[in-house]
């Protein structure tokens, strides 16, 4: 079922990160509906935040396959209600 | 400690001879000219091929790379040298092939100005890369380049680039060599795999009736086929390949049951329907494999090991899932597997293959109705049987691919090089060129089509210069034999575009002084392979087939794996 999915990611901050997980979502044809770059607590670490519509299979999918990114620290997905709901503990401390 | 200045275009030479860097593929061009020039001074150190066509380039660095297991590089100049990379970057991509393509791009304060040979190749090449990086300082050089060939070969294997600006490849600075220290989190993430569920798994495996091992590229990536080995002969248990998994496990072992999918054998697809458990190991399940997917495998238990998780659950469901490099996760399920006899599951298979000796084989390997004409699975057979399943087999895209996937045999892991998640026609002699460069020791025979040959035979004049030893064979079916094929089965006979005049290939391969041969009738096919095998340069043998012929079994697209058609 489709459903609203924020997706939240921690990337350095270099010019093609962006451009890659933006293009997880171009290659499934599914639109953003909204983004968000801003500062993190850490220098040179920026949040990415990102919501759409899709299936929860299909945002899972792509947050496995973003996970193995370069210059990309955390990638997790959420449903908008439960703001602060992670799903996995945060590792790196940011 | 003070550091001698030395140019970017020099650090980048220094940076690939540390990285342990013997061969580059290439070409030049305006904006990569510094880095050509200090590459003059480097011919003791670097071995330079220069390629016909970029693309050449990127297709040898990863036949390169498929050879030998290490990084394949390759070098082209800024705006169309690098756009014609894009095809090859691709293919490694989908084929998780590691190559490192190095670009030049044009003065960093031109950048976005429409200026001579600018192309914006960071992002042309941002979905078909697994990493890449623009550098314009020189002093970058040194850390960008470790990472790239640690992201390139690391996890599962891929294609970087890296471009670099004309004035970063002059400005001068002080070189030290840094080696790339990956971050902690990624590193371990590599290194865990769960010891007491891989005992759970040899258990899974030793109560099953009916199991079977699934072996794709991933066993070849992580050296894992004496793992294989083990585990099918201490358990007894038929081992099946993917496209891309051939030659890992040796096919005239008693354990392999063939090669699975689309075109695969008889035995392993229907094994793959009929079985209680699958161990499947470094494949993907890639829709050529599987078939309809909902279909797929109905009776088994799948245990499915890849080292990127991303690929569990993808298009077919796992029960047990381990994320590791094959070659660890095996090292701990081994020692739990006991032989088991299970004669049932071992007649059920003999049976297959009786029936596509019968029905597939034996017609195959006969000349085609009543002539005297060779089919492609006599001529892949002849080097099978001549070449004693010792050449590393490169194969081209179509038919002719198929025929080599069907009829090789392959003794030795790394033999068969082919372009499989992209299907890239023209792949074949340019990869074939790069692993004969790889593994200098081994016979190299290309296996092409008449036009996939075309994409790329321009590649004859990089034999000739460089004077290696690659064998080519082309099967002439004057067609476009596998779309031709679906034209006859799924389009009513209607052949559109698909047949073709082709020239005179003695005359080419004269042209470039490449001993040649060609042939039409069965009777000629042994004595002209073996003089091919025997030659100790280059040979072009051009094998007349028949047109009409189709690559049999055949699963049709989206079909279950037991809709077989064999006719
Ligand atoms: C005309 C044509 C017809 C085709 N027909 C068939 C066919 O009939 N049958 C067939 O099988 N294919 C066929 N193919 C090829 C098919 O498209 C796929 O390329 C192929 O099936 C993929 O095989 P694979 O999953 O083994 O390899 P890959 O796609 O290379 O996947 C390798 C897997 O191994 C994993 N891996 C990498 N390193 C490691 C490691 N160290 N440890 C553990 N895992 C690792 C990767 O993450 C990946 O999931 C055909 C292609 C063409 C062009
Ligand atoms: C670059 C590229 N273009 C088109 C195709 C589609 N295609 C797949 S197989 C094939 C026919 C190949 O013909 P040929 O090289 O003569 O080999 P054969 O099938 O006859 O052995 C074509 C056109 C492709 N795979 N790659």
């Amino acid at each position: 079922m489709k459903k609203e999915y924020i997706l939240e990611a921690l990337i350095d901050n270099q010019i093609s990160v962006l451009n890659r997980i933006t293009s997880a979502y171009m290659k499934r044809q599914i639109s953003i509906e909204s983004l968000k770059l801003s500062k993190s607590y850490v220098k040179g670490v920026k949040k990415v935040v990102i919501s759409s519509h899709t299936t929860e299979e299909v945002i899972g999918h792509i947050v496995r396959q973003l996970n193995n990114l370069e210059d990309l620290h955390k990638v997790d997905y959420y449903l908008p209600k439960r703001n602060n709901h992670k799903n996995t503990t945060d590792k790196t401390g940011y | 400690m003070k550091t001698e200045k030395i140019n970017g275009a020099e650090a980048l030479l220094k940076s690939l001879v540390n990285e342990g860097v013997e061969i580059i593929f290439g070409y030049p061009g305006g904006s990569i000219m510094p880095f050509y020039d200090e590459l003059y001074n480097y011919g003791d150190r670097i071995r330079h091929i220069l390629v016909r066509h970029e693309q050449g380039a990127v297709h040898a660095a990863e036949g390169y790379a498929r050879a030998t297991g290490r990084v394949g590089v390759c070098v082209a100049t800024s705006g169309p040298g690098a756009t014609n990379l894009i095809t090859g970057l691709a293919d490694a991509l989908m084929d998780s092939t590691p190559v490192v393509c190095i670009t030049a791009q044009v003065i960093s304060s031109k950048l976005g100005t429409n200026y001579f040979q600018e192309a914006d190749t960071i992002g042309i090449t941002i979905p078909v890369t697994k990493w890449n990086y623009q550098i314009t300082n020189a002093s970058e050089i040194s850390g960008v380049i470790a990472k790239a060939f640690y992201v390139a070969r690391s996890g599962r294997p891929g294609p970087v680039l890296i471009s670099l600006t004309r004035d970063a490849q002059v400005e001068m600075t002080e070189y030290r060599y840094e080696q790339y220290i990956p971050p902690v989190q990624k590193f371990n993430e590599d290194a865990e795999h769960n010891e007491w569920l891989c005992q759970d798994v040899a258990g899974m495996i030793n109560g099953a009736e009916k199991p079977l091992i699934i072996v794709g590229q991933g066993v070849i990536i992580s050296g894992a086929e004496n793992q294989v080995l083990k585990i099918a002969e201490s358990g007894n248990i038929p081992v099946i390949s993917t496209l891309m998994g051939l030659s890992a496990f040796p096919t005239t072992h008693r354990l392999f049951a063939g090669f699975a999918g689309m075109h695969g054998n008889i035995a392993p697809n229907l094994m793959t329907q009929q079985s209680d458990l699958i161990l499947a190991v470094g494949m993907r399940f890639s829709d050529r494999v599987t078939g309809d997917v909902s279909k797929y495998a109905p009776k088994a238990k799948i245990i499915h090991i890849d080292i990127d998780d991303s690929e569990f659950n993808k298009t077919v469901r796992s029960h047990v899932s381990i994320k590791g490099d094959a070659s660890r996760v095996l090292k701990s399920i081994s020692p739990g597997v006991k032989y088991r006899e299970r004669p049932q599951w071992w007649s059920f298979i003999d049976d297959k293959r009786m029936i596509e000796k019968e029905r597939i084989i034996s017609r195959d390997l006969t000349p085609v109705r009543g002539t005297k004409n060779i089919s492609m699975a006599m001529a892949v057979d002849a080097l099978a049987r001549i070449g004693g399943g010792e050449p590393v087999v490169v194969t081209d895209v179509g038919q002719n691919q198929m025929f080599s996937a069907r009829y090789s045999k392959f003794n030795k892991t790394r033999s068969m090089i082919t372009s499989g998640g992209l299907g890239t026609m023209g792949f074949g002699l340019p990869a074939g060129i790069g692993a004969k460069l790889g593994v200098p020791d081994r016979q190299v025979v290309v296996i092409t089509g008449d036009g996939g040959f075309q994409m790329s035979l321009q590649e004859l004049g990089t034999i000739m210069q460089s004077g290696i030893d690659v064998k080519i064979m082309i099967l002439n079916n004057s067609f476009l034999g596998m779309v031709r094929q679906w034209q006859e089965l799924f389009f009513e006979g209607r052949y559109s575009f698909t047949s073709m005049d082709n020239p005179d290939f003695m005359k080419i391969a004269s042209a470039y002084n490449i001993k040649c041969a060609r042939i039409e009738r069965a009777e000629d096919l042994d004595s002209k392979v073996k003089e091919m095998l025997d030659c100790k340069e280059s040979f072009l043998l051009e094998v007349v087939v028949d047109k009409r012929e189709n690559v049999f079994p055949m699963v049709p697209s989206g079909a279950p794996l037991d809709n077989i058609i064999l006719k």
